[in-house]
C-alpha cells in the first residue's frame, strides 16, 4: 500500500494506518533531522513532534499523493523553528572547531572514513540553513530537484542556486580544514 | 546565457537532470570554455566526496506511539473472560479475596498466632508468650529501716575509726623512718668530718715538726759557723 492511500485511511480515522506510515517515515525524518543538526537527540525530538504534527494536521493534506513533500516540509519547518527557538546556536559556523582543526593541521591522508564522515557532518553545520537542506534533501534522501522546490515551496532554479553555492561553501570549508589533497583530488 | 544559468546548468549536468540534447550541448560549451570545464570538475569532486563518505546512521524504531483503539476492536481483541467484563466490580472482590487468601496462608505457615491475655494483646510467631512470673512484694517497716541506718552507721563509723589509726600508724612509721634515716646521714656526715679535721690536724703537726726540725739544723749550722771562723780562715 502506497502513502497516498495509507494516508487516506489515516484521514477517515485509521490510526493502524498511521503507525505504518510512521514505520515507514520515521527513519527518513530522522536520518534528515540529523543531517541538520549533527546531533542525534535533536534528530530524535525533531522526529518525534513532526509525527505529532502530522498527526494533528494530517487531515488538512487535500492532495495525499503529495504525502512525502508535505512530511518533509514539516519536518524542515520545524528544524528551522527549533533553530530560531535555540537562536541558531545548533546551526553556528563552529567556529572554535574550525580553529581547531586549522591549527592541528591534520593531513586529508590521516582521517579515517569514519572522522572524515564527522568533518563532513561539521562542515556542513557551517552552511547556512537554505543551502544545508538543499544539500541534505538532494545528496542524501536522493530527491529530484522539483520535488525539493515542492518542499520548499520555492523556484525550481532557487534551489539549484542554493546547491550550487552550497557545493562551493562546502569546498572552501573542507579545502580550509586541508581536507582538499587526497579527497578533492581535482583541485 | 547569464552566470545563474550556467550555474543551474552545472547542477542539472551534475544531478543528470537535464534532457540528452541540453546535455550535449552543455559539453560543447564546457569543452570551448576550459574555465567551465575546471569549475565543473571542483564541483563533480566535492559531490564525489559528500556522496563517498558514509555519515553515522542513527538508530531505527525511533517513535512508538501505540494508536488508540475503538470499543469495537477492544472487544475483539480483549483476552478478559466474559463474566469479567460483564461484572467489572468483581475483579476487585476477586482480587482482595486472593489477597486476603496469601496473607492466611502465609499467617499459617509461619504459625502467625493473635489473641489477647491479662497483660494485653499479642501477636507470636511459634509458641504463645509465657506468663511472666508476678513480682514478690517485700517490704521493711519504719524501725527496722531505722535500725538498718543505724547499724550501717555504726559500722562506718568504726570502719572509719579503723581506717584513721592504721592510716596515723602508718604515718608515725613513716616519720620515724625518715628520722633514723635523717639521723644516720648527719651522723656519717659528722664521722667523716671529724677524720677530715684529725687529718688536717696530723698534716700540720707533721708540718710543724718538720718546720722546727729545719730551724734546728739551721740554727746549729749557724752556731757553728759563727763558733769556728778562725779555724776556717787558718784552714784556707
Amino acid at each position: 500500500m502506497d502513502d497516498s492511500a495509507l494516508v487516506e485511511q489515516v484521514q477517515q480515522g485509521d490510526n493502524s494506518a498511521f503507525n505504518v506510515l510512521m514505520e515507514r517515515w520515521q527513519s527518513r525524518i530522522h536520518r534528515f533531522a540529523f543531517r541538520f543538526f549533527a546531533d542525534v537527540d535533536e534528530a530524535s525530538e525533531i522526529t518525534q513532534k513532526t509525527f505529532i504534527k502530522v498527526y494533528q494536521k494530517v487531515d488538512t493534506l487535500d492532495e495525499p499523493g503529495k504525502f512525502s513533500s508535505w512530511i518533509y516540509r514539516v519536518a524542515n519547518n520545524l528544524c528551522l523553528d527549533e533553530l530560531k527557538r535555540a537562536g541558531r546556536r545548533k546551526s553556528s559556523p563552529l567556529e572554535a572547531w574550525v580553529e581547531q582543526m586549522e591549527t592541528s593541521q591534520t593531513p586529508a591522508k590521516k582521517l579515517e572514513t569514519k572522522e572524515l564522515g564527522e568533518v563532513l557532518q561539521k562542515a556542513l553545520l557551517t552552511l547556512p540553513d537554505e543551502q544545508r537542506v538543499v544539500i541534505i534533501l538532494k545528496e542524501y534522501e536522493g530527491m529530484k530537484f522539483r520535488e525539493i522546490a515542492e518542499i520548499l515551496e520555492e523556484p525550481e532554479n532557487t534551489v539549484k542556486s542554493r546547491m550550487y553555492y552550497g557545493l562551493k561553501s562546502l569546498r572552501r570549508v573542507l579545502k580550509k580544514w586541508n581536507i582538499q589533497n587526497e579527497y578533492l583530488n581535482h583541485d | 546565457m547569464t552566470d545563474k544559468e550556467i550555474n543551474n546548468l552545472f547542477m542539472d549536468y551534475l544531478y543528470d537532470e537535464m534532457s540528452d540534447k541540453q546535455k550535449k550541448e552543455f559539453e560543447k560549451r564546457l569543452d570551448e570554455n576550459p574555465e567551465l570545464k575546471k569549475e565543473l570538475e571542483e564541483l563533480e569532486s566535492t559531490k564525489k566526496l559528500i556522496e563517498g563518505v558514509p555519515m553515522e546512521t542513527p538508530p531505527h524504531k525511533l517513535v512508538m506511539m501505540a494508536p488508540e483503539r475503538n470499543q469495537s476492536e477492544e472487544d475483539q481483541t480483549s483476552t478478559k473472560p466474559v463474566f469479567l467484563k460483564r461484572y467489572p466490580g468483581l475483579v476487585t472482590v476477586l482480587a482482595a479475596a486472593a489477597c486476603m487468601l496469601i496473607v492466611m496462608m502465609g499467617a499459617a505457615f509461619v504459625d502467625l498466632k493473635f489473641g489477647q491475655n491479662e497483660q494485653g494483646f499479642y501477636l507470636t510467631f511459634g509458641e504463645l508468650p509465657a506468663p511472666q512470673p508476678k513480682p514478690v512484694e517485700q517490704g521493711m517497716s519504719e524501725e527496722e529501716v531505722q535500725d538498718l541506718i543505724n547499724q550501717i552507721r555504726e559500722e562506718n563509723s568504726l570502719l572509719m575509726a579503723s581506717m584513721i589509726e592504721q592510716i596515723r600508724e602508718q604515718q608515725n612509721e613513716q616519720l620515724e623512718e625518715a628520722i633514723t634515716v635523717l639521723t644516720d646521714y648527719y651522723d656519717q656526715r659528722r664521722q667523716q668530718d671529724l677524720r677530715l679535721i684529725s687529718e688536717g690536724i696530723a698534716q700540720l703537726e707533721e708540718d710543724t715538726y718538720s718546720r722546727l726540725r729545719r730551724t734546728d739544723e739551721t740554727l746549729g749550722d749557724l752556731i757553728y759557723a759563727l763558733s769556728y771562723p778562725q779555724t776556717q780562715s787558718t784552714e784556707e
